[in-house]
């Protein structure tokens, strides 16, 4: 017990300290998350008048941006599944750090919902016993739970890899990697359920495709891999963290495959509407090409095809992703293109045109892109302070200070 | 009793504070000055809950930790719509009443709709408003009545928006589109939290006291009768209809979803709903699917019935028709 | 095509017992609603069935006609006048009445009774009241009358638990010119708040600004009863305007 409070001063202070460069970055992301919570108060203040929001548009940025960051979350078993399963010793070194990201992700996704709410007051009726949790019928109810089983699972093992480490003890086998293994088939969950909200909706057409969960599964293998290997290599460059290029090389073979698997199913899902040219295919049509004057989606679903493709290509062409920037932006572009087409690019069409045929665009507000910012920061804050406490324990930097015997 | 008369020697000079230590003195001597003072100020001290938590529709403890319609029992219910009568009385000045009418036993709801007679006139729409105290600013309503094409049934050929000066307008026709209380609802089976739920005379209802606002249900709505309260309602005092149903036309505020209820306060009382009795032309055909003498029962065995979107398998009780 | 909708509700006969313990109950309520009725072309208001619940049900009153016509009793001035049976311009009495009732319509003496003028009658000579006018429309639209006595076709309001409230013919379709008149919708509904301002219409972007005005419609040849004009597709084909 006496260890669990030096662990959590230790870590405290890693996370305050820090140089001139970190508390730039840090005082940045505040500044961010400020905005956001002023323009959340106002939201709250007003209601979702604030958004762009209509009854005909009943979801829009808030619930785009949880459904992408739910895949990213998932995207974690994408380290841990070479690492345990294949015992991939490379990527082994960086798991924890994967991790940690699906914690950051998370937490973000959580927020998201908790802002979409029109009465956050009541979030407690969401809770099983206290509340009225409409399980099993509700996709929305497994969502809760699954999103919350998957964020204590991942809390749980990186803080005890990270505490055992710190205590200079060797983590007890039994007491985590069947929790490890539990999670890896938990990231599917997640982003299945995440995917099953859309795809059971029988009045949406556009979503009601068993194709859905694949492609959710594929675009997020794709997205959440290459953010880490932004990430990692971001963190070998500025925390001085030994990350090895075999376990980038290893990330960069996995999605140089999901991703010709994401477009591969995409593709299909565009031929299968179009080809029949069934009236279900009003949703696809307003995406690709616009549905009675309105585009506003056009370009963006182009766009995000082309970094899609862009970012295949880097990842199959050896020429391209030896050049470590080269690799870079291809990882962007992944990460951009995947994030239109799966946030924006499958929420909004879903609505439109309306059960009533009726076409209404869609921009987030400003109010909804101050909170959408905000919550980003939020997440990118609570990844650096974990990485600013993560890195040097797992470098040995960071030890109890009188290591005591190991019970 | 000495006390008692002595206070009441001089009652004016009594500040508001000092009335309320008069009450608790009177609740051992005159229990009947008690009832009258009390009344009064528990009224006040409710009307000042309601309105001096900041926004309007911001929760009160007590509404705050309120548990989910079902669970209440008749007590709770009591203290609940006396608590929200006098909400509304402190907010607009009008006296209203909540009743929470029950399904009655052997009662199936279902309506039908005579497509080749109704002209497009919206009576019904504004009919609904004022019944189910509508907002009009900002301007929310349960029935869209969609303007055909001629020779198609494809919504994406309709409008909403039409504004000719006479209707019907030629070779069109039109189609009113309202909840349809399936009785397979996927609006029901979306909801995470029980807000809504299909009672058993198949009104499909909401609370709107533990709706948390989340909108899938308006998702899963095929037939866009789902309606969210992007900001505070407002309907002016004059316009409240004060006869208000719990589980129907109660005020609502910011945050919540709300739908048509077949006026489920005044169909519980056997009577007709609004949209009903205000159609020109008799389109509306409203009833009790088991009485095999009704109207509904009539249209469904002889006319050629058909419901919307029939592939989604919701089993709607809103039958449209051409008669 | 609903057999599929309506299966699930295979309870229906089970619970019709539950029902008839209403039915016993039918009786006094219906007499107070006689009253209750519109002229023609009025729009009843929500009003209409305040007061106490009726405890009957099932039973139907039929609006009375004969309270709202303003000259009734016709023999007040009928009496000692012969009655003129050439078709011509009213130019003395009833001067506002068109007859505008199909093409081989005749003139008064077909519905109004010549000897008996404070009754119509129908084809074979069976005299029937004002009140019962509906009768004698059923003399030709036999299919509507059907409709109308099971509730199908008409307006029924009131009560569904109880006496409902059921308008005669002429209470909607002026005898003489029977076509349901058009008339002025009510407001558009309020475009969603983020639509630009002067959108063309959202979905089905064909209608724009293509009102009729009042008098185009409405010729005075087309004498087709309310709802013909704008039959839905399925009814359509070959009715031929």
């Amino acid at each position: 017990m006496r260890d669990l409070i030096r662990f959590g001063f230790a870590i405290t202070g890693a996370m305050i300290r820090g140089g001139r460069a970190y508390y730039l970055w840090v005082a940045f992301l505040c500044g961010w998350v400020a905005l956001g919570v002023a323009a959340y108060l106002h939201q709250f203040e007003v209601g979702l008048v604030a958004t762009n929001m209509v009854d005909q548009i009943p979801w829009g940025a808030y619930i785009a941006n949880f459904t992408y960051l739910v895949g990213m979350a998932a995207a974690a078993v994408m380290l841990v599944i070479p690492a345990y399963v294949y015992h991939d010793h490379a990527l082994h070194e960086v798991v924890v750090l994967g991790e940690l990201l699906a914690v950051a992700v998370l937490t973000m996704c959580l927020m998201f919902v908790m802002v979409d709410i029109g009465r956050p007051d009541r979030f407690w009726h969401l809770m099983p016993v206290i509340g009225r949790f409409n399980w099993p019928a509700s996709m929305l109810s497994w969502d809760v739970i699954v999103l919350n089983g998957y964020l204590v699972l991942n809390f749980y093992i990186t803080s005890y890899l990270l505490f055992t480490k710190f205590c200079g003890r060797e983590p007890d086998r039994r007491k985590y990697v069947p929790f490890v293994f539990l999670a890896i088939f938990w990231a599917v969950t997640i982003h299945t359920v995440t995917a099953f909200l859309y795809s059971g909706m029988g009045a949406r057409p556009h979503w009601n495709a068993a194709i859905l969960a694949p492609r959710f599964l594929a675009s997020a293998f794709a997205a959440g891999p290459s953010l880490m290997i932004i990430a990692l290599s971001i963190i070998r460059d500025k925390m001085g963290f030994p990350v090895k290029d075999a376990a980038l090389n290893r990330l960069r073979q996995i999605v140089a495959v999901t991703m010709l698997i994401n477009l591969f199913f995409f593709f299909s899902e565009i031929f299968t509407e179009l080809y029949s040219f069934k009236h279900h295919a009003a949703s696809m049509r307003y995406l690709l090409f616009g549905l009675h004057g309105h585009n506003k989606l056009v370009p963006y679903i182009w766009g995000a095809m082309a970094l899609d493709v862009f970012a295949a290509a880097v990842f199959l062409t050896p020429k391209l992703h030896r050049n470590p920037r080269v690799l870079m932006v291809g990882c962007g572009s992944a990460v951009v293109g995947v994030w239109v087409e799966k946030g924006m690019g499958l929420v909004i069409p879903g609505f439109v045109p309306s059960p009533l045929g009726e076409v209404v665009d869609y921009t987030p507000s400003f109010t909804e892109f101050c909170v959408s910012a905000g919550i980003w920061a939020m997440g990118a804050l609570i990844y650096t302070l974990l990485l600013k406490a993560a890195v040097p324990i797992e470098l040995g930097k960071l030890r109890i200070a009188q290591p005591e015997a190991v019970s | 009793m000495a006390t008692d008369t002595d206070l009441h020697a001089e009652p004016s000079a009594l500040e508001p504070h000092e009335k309320l230590a008069e009450t608790k003195l009177d609740e051992h001597g005159s229990r009947r000055t008690f009832l009258k003072i009390a009344g009064a100020s528990a009224a006040g001290v409710a009307a000042a809950a309601a309105t001096g938590c900041g926004s309007p529709g911001a929760p009160t403890t007590e509404e705050f930790f309120r548990q989910h319609y079902k669970k209440l029992n008749d007590e709770d219910k009591k203290k609940i719509f006396a608590r929200i009568e006098d909400e509304v009385r402190a907010r607009s000045g009008v006296s209203v009443h909540i009743s929470d009418p029950p399904p009655i036993e052997g009662v199936d709801f279902a309506y039908a709709l005579n497509l080749s007679v109704c002209n497009g006139s919206r009576r019904c729409v504004e009919a609904c408003a004022r019944e189910n105290n509508l907002p009009d600013d900002p301007e929310l309503r349960y029935i869209r009545v969609m303007e055909m094409e001629v020779g198609s049934l494809e919504f994406e050929e309709a409008t909403a928006y039409y504004e000719p000066e006479k209707v019907p307008e030629k070779k069109k026709f039109y189609l009113p589109v309202q909840c349809h209380q399936c009785d397979n609802p996927p609006c029901v089976k979306a909801c995470p939290v029980g807000a809504t739920w299909k009672e058993q005379d198949g009104i499909v209802v909401v609370d709107y006291s533990w709706c948390i606002g989340c909108r899938f249900c308006v998702v899963a709505c095929p037939y866009f009768a789902r309606r969210f309260n992007w900001e505070e309602p407002t309907i002016a005092p004059e316009r409240i209809n004060p006869t208000q149903g719990y589980l129907s036309n109660r005020l609502r505020h910011k945050g919540v979803v709300e739908k048509c209820t077949f006026c489920l306060h005044r169909t519980r009382a056997g009577r007709m709903p609004a949209c009903l009795e205000a159609c020109p032309t008799g389109a509306r055909k409203f009833g009790n699917l088991n009485d095999p003498e009704g109207e509904i029962r009539k249209i469904i065995d002889t006319k050629r019935v058909y419901v919307l979107k029939e592939d989604l398998a919701t089993l709607p009780r809103f039958y449209y028709y051409f008669g | 095509m609903t057999t599929a909708s309506r299966s699930p509700r295979a309870g229906i006969s089970r619970r019709r017992s539950a029902f008839a313990r209403f039915a016993p109950l039918l009786g006094v309520a219906a007499c107070g609603l006689v009253t209750v009725s519109c002229g023609m072309g009025d729009e009843p208001d929500r009003l209409v069935s305040k007061g106490p619940p009726p405890v009957a049900s099932g039973g139907v009153v039929v609006s009375a006609r004969q309270p709202l016509l303003p000259t009734y009793p016709c023999s007040r001035c009928h009496d000692g006048r012969p009655p003129d049976l050439r078709e011509r311009a009213l130019t003395e009495f009833h001067t506002h009445k068109v007859l505008n009732h199909g093409t081989q319509s005749g003139w008064c003496y077909r519905c109004h009774t010549k000897d008996d003028i404070d009754q119509l009658h129908l084809p074979d000579g069976s005299k029937v009241g004002f009140d019962q006018a509906y009768e004698l429309c059923g003399g030709c639209h036999g299919d509507k009358l059907r409709d109308w006595k099971a509730g199908m076709h008409g307006l029924t309001t009131g009560w569904w638990l109880g006496a409902r409230v059921r308008r005669s013919c002429p209470a909607c379709h002026d005898p003489h010119d029977p076509k349901f008149p058009l008339m002025t919708p009510e407001h558009a509904p309020a475009r969603p708040r983020t639509a630009p301002a002067e959108e063309p219409h959202a979905g089905g972007a064909h209608h724009a600004g293509e009102a009729h005005p009042a008098g185009e419609t409405h010729h005075a040849g087309e004498a087709h009863p309310a709802g013909e004009e704008h039959r839905a597709p399925e009814e359509s084909h070959g009715h031929g305007h």
